[in-house]
C-alpha cells in the first residue's frame, strides 16, 4: 500500500472513531467549553485541562483527548471575542488582537473583526490539522532512529527554547525552568530507589503530582492574582458589533494575512518552546512589515486581527506535532496534554502511532470536525458568548478555587496534597508578581523526570562517557540548536541596540509579558 | 528599592537550601551507572544559584527607574482574605465534610470578591455544591469526605 492510500485509510478510520456518538458529544463539549474559557479573561486552556484531568480518569483516553483537543482549539477562537469587544485579552494568545480589533469595534466594524478572526481561525486550524496529519507520521518514522541521547537532546531543546523565549528577563526564565525541573525531582528516584527532597514524609515519596502542580501553578495562582487586581480592571464592552459580513475590500485584505498567519503560526507551533502567544506577536509584526501603511497599525487595521488570529490557531495545531510524534510539549497546554497521556500510562511517540492508531487518528479527525463546529458556533452565536462575561466574577473565582481543591482531593485523597496545592499557588502568585514566567515551570515539572531518565540511560549506554551526546550527529545537531535558542535574549538585546542606534526604535510589541 | 535585588536574594537562598537538600540524597555506592540520583538535583541547584546571582547582578547594575521598578499595585486586603478563607476551607475539608465546607466557602469567597447579592450567592453556593456532590459521589464514585454529616 502506498503512502497516500495508507493515509486515507487511517483518516477514514479516524473519522469512524471521532464520529461515534460519545466522541462526537465530547468533541462538542470540548469546543463549547473551550470557547467559553477562551472568552473569559484569565482562564486559559492549560488551566482548564489541569482542572479536568482528575475528572477524565473514567473516560476512554481517545475520548479524553478529543475533549482536550476541542478545548485547545476552542480557546483560540474564544479569546478573540473578548479582545475585540472588551479590549481585554480573553487569552494570552489574543493580546495583540486588542490592538486593532478593539479599534475596529469602536469604529463600528466589530462584526467584521469577529468575522475575520473566526474565518481566519477556521482556515488556519484546518491548514494546521492537515499539516499535522502529513507531518506527524513522517516525524514518527524519523523518530524511530532516536535513542536516549536524541530524546535527551530534544527535551533539552524544548527547555532551553522555552527559557530563551519566555519573558523579558533571562535569569528569571532560567530560574523558572530550573524550579520546574527541581519540583520534578521530589520523590523516589526510580533507578535507585533513593528518596529525594521528601523530608521524611511518606506522602511525598511518589513525588509532587503533576495534577497538583499544574492546578496550583495555573488555577490557584491565577485566582490569587485576580484577588489582588480585578477591582481596578475597567471593562468597556462594546455591545454593538455591526454587520458580521465583511466587505469585499476586507476580504481582499484578510486573505493574504490569513495565509501568512497560518504558515507562520504552524511553524512556530511545531518548534519546541514557542507557544501561541509568541506566534501572534511575530505574526502582528510580520503583517505590519508587509503592509503599505505600517503606521496605521493600532488604529483598526483588519490585517492586525486576521494574521495573529490565524497564527494562534495554526500554532495550536503545530504544537500537536511534536507532542504526538515525540512526546515533547512546547507550551503550557501541550505540557498538560502530555501529563494526561502519562496518567493514562501512554507515551506519545512512535509506539503510540503503532499501538493506538485509533487514538491518534481519532484525535486528528476530531480536530477537523471541531474546527468546523467552532466556525458555526462562533460567528452566528457571538452574542451568546459575550454574555459569558456577565457571569458574576465573585462566584466564578470561588468556584475555580473549589474545583481546584476538589480535583486535587479526588486525585490524592490527602490533606497534605491540598497544602502542597496552596503552597504552589502562593509561590506562583509571588513569582508572577515579580515577573517570572509560568509556562517553563510546568514544562519543567512534566519533563524533569523524563529528561533525567533519558540522560541516565544514555550515560549507561556509554558507560559514563558524556561524549555520547556529541558524537552522534543527530544528538549533536539538536544540542547545537538548544544552545542557539538560549542566545535568543542576547540576540534580541543586540538587535534593539542596533535599531536604537539607527534611530528607529519603534513601538514594536515584544512578546514575553505573558506566555501561554 | 530595587525589588529584583531582593528577589535575587530569595532565589539564591532557595538555591542554597535546594543544594543542601540535594547533597542529603543518599548516593548508593554500589551504583553501576555513572550518574546517580544526586547528579541532576545538584546540577539544578547550581543552576538556580547562578540564575539568582545573574538576576542580582542585573538589578544592581541597572539604574533605578521608578517606572520600571514599581510593581503592580495590589489589593492586599482582598488578597489576604482570599488566602485565609482558602486555607480555612482546606483545613476543614476532611473533618467537617465536603457539603458544608464548600457551600460556606463559595458564599464567603463571593463576599471577599466584593459581591453584594447575598441571596443569589447563597442559592448558587448551595445548589452548585449539591450538584457537584451528586455528580462526584453518585456518578463518578469519587468518595468525597462526608465529615460531620456522615
Amino acid at each position: 500500500m502506498d503512502a497516500l492510500t495508507q493515509l486515507l485509510a487511517n483518516l477514514g478510520a479516524g473519522f469512524g472513531t471521532a464520529l461515534t456518538p460519545i466522541n462526537l458529544m465530547f468533541g462538542l463539549i470540548g469546543v463549547v467549553v473551550g470557547t467559553a474559557i477562551g472568552v473569559l479573561p484569565g482562564i486559559g486552556p492549560a488551566l482548564t485541562i489541569s482542572l479536568l484531568l482528575p475528572l477524565t480518569f473514567g473516560l476512554d483516553p481517545t475520548t479524553a483527548f478529543i475533549l482536550f483537543g476541542g478545548i485547545y482549539y476552542g480557546a483560540m477562537y474564544g479569546g478573540s471575542t473578548t479582545s475585540i469587544l472588551v479590549n481585554t485579552p480573553g487569552e494570552s494568545a489574543s493580546v495583540v488582537t486588542t490592538l486593532d480589533g478593539f479599534r475596529m469595534a469602536k469604529q463600528g466594524r466589530g462584526g467584521a473583526a469577529l468575522a475575520t478572526a473566526a474565518i481566519g481561525s477556521f482556515i488556519a486550524g484546518t491548514f494546521a490539522t492537515f499539516m499535522l496529519m502529513l507531518l506527524a507520521p513522517a516525524l514518527v518514522e524519523f523518530a524511530l532512529k532516536f535513542g536516549p541521547p536524541e530524546y535527551f537532546a530534544i527535551m533539552f531543546l524544548a527547555l532551553t527554547a522555552v527559557t530563551g523565549l519566555a519573558g523579558e528577563s533571562a535569569p528569571k526564565a532560567m530560574f523558572a525552568t530550573l524550579l520546574g525541573l527541581g519540583i520534578g525531582m521530589v520523590g523516589i528516584d526510580l533507578q535507585t530507589g533513593q528518596a529525594r527532597f521528601t523530608f521524611g514524609r511518606p506522602e511525598l515519596l511518589s513525588g509532587i503530582d503533576i495534577v497538583t502542580a499544574a492546578i496550583g501553578l495555573f488555577a490557584i495562582g491565577e485566582v490569587l492574582w485576580m484577588a489582588g487586581t480585578f477591582k481596578r480592571a475597567l471593562e468597556e464592552t462594546i455591545k454593538t458589533t455591526g454587520s458580521l459580513w465583511m466587505t469585499r475590500e476586507e476580504w481582499k485584505r484578510s486573505l493574504p494575512s490569513w495565509a501568512r498567519g497560518s504558515v507562520l503560526g504552524f511553524i512556530i507551533g511545531v518548534l519546541p518552546g514557542a507557544g501561541a502567544t509568541v506566534a501572534t506577536f511575530l505574526s502582528y509584526n510580520l503583517e505590519r512589515r508587509m503592509s503599505k501603511n505600517p503606521e496605521k497599525f493600532g488604529t483598526g487595521m483588519i490585517e492586525g486581527v486576521a494574521g495573529p488570529e490565524a497564527a494562534n490557531n495554526a500554532s495550536a495545531g503545530g504544537a500537536m506535532v511534536p507532542l504526538l510524534a515525540l512526546g515533547i510539549p512546547g507550551s503550557g497546554t501541550t505540557a498538560m496534554m502530555l501529563a494526561a497521556f502519562q496518567l493514562y500510562g501512554l507515551r506519545p511517540g512512535p509506539l503510540l502511532f503503532a499501538q493506538r492508531p485509533d487514538l491518534v487518528w481519532g484525535l486528528i479527525a476530531s480536530l477537523y470536525i471541531g474546527n468546523a463546529l467552532l466556525l458555526l458556533l462562533n460567528l452566528p452565536l457571538v452574542g451568546v458568548w459575550v454574555k459569558m462575561l456577565d457571569v458574576p466574577k465573585p462566584l466564578l473565582f470561588g468556584s475555580i478555587l473549589a474545583f481546584s481543591v476538589l480535583g486535587v482531593y479526588s486525585n490524592e485523597g490527602s490533606l497534605i496534597g491540598l497544602l502542597v496545592l496552596l503552597g504552589l499557588g502562593l509561590l506562583a502568585f509571588f513569582m508572577r508578581r515579580h515577573g517570572f514566567p509560568m509556562a517553563p515551570i510546568v514544562l519543567g515539572v512534566v519533563l524533569g523526570p523524563l529528561i533525567e531518565q533519558e540522560f541516565r540511560r544514555a550515560m549507561l549506554i556509554s558507560i559514563g562517557n558524556p561524549a555520547i551526546f556529541f558524537t552522534r550527529p543527530l544528538s549533536l545537531t539538536i544540542l547545537i540548536f538548544a544552545i542557539l535558542s538560549l542566545l535568543i535574549p542576547f540576540a534580541e538585546i543586540l538587535w534593539k541596540r542596533y535599531r536604537a542606534r539607527k534611530g528607529q526604535a519603534a513601538a514594536v510589541p515584544t512578546f514575553g509579558d505573558e506566555v501561554d | 528599592m530595587k525589588h529584583d535585588f531582593l528577589v535575587a536574594i530569595c532565589v539564591v537562598l532557595f538555591a542554597i537550601a535546594y543544594l543542601i537538600g540535594a547533597l542529603m540524597i543518599n548516593e548508593p555506592n554500589t551504583s553501576y551507572s555513572a550518574v546517580g540520583p544526586r547528579f541532576l538535583p545538584i546540577f539544578i541547584g547550581v543552576g538556580m544559584f547562578l540564575s539568582g546571582v545573574w538576576l542580582g547582578w542585573q538589578a544592581w547594575r541597572k539604574k533605578s527607574d521608578a517606572k520600571i521598578d514599581a510593581l503592580e499595585e495590589m489589593e492586599w486586603r482582598t488578597w489576604g482574605a482570599c488566602v485565609i478563607v482558602l486555607l480555612g476551607y482546606i483545613l476543614a475539608f476532611e473533618t467537617v465534610g465536603y457539603l458544608i465546607t464548600t457551600s460556606v466557602f463559595l458564599f464567603l469567597q463571593a463576599r471577599v470578591f466584593g459581591s453584594r447579592a447575598w441571596l443569589r450567592d447563597l442559592v448558587v453556593s448551595v445548589a452548585l455544591t449539591a450538584l457537584v456532590y451528586f455528580f462526584f459521589n453518585g456518578l463518578l464514585k469519587v468518595g468525597l469526605p462526608k465529615g460531620i454529616l456522615g
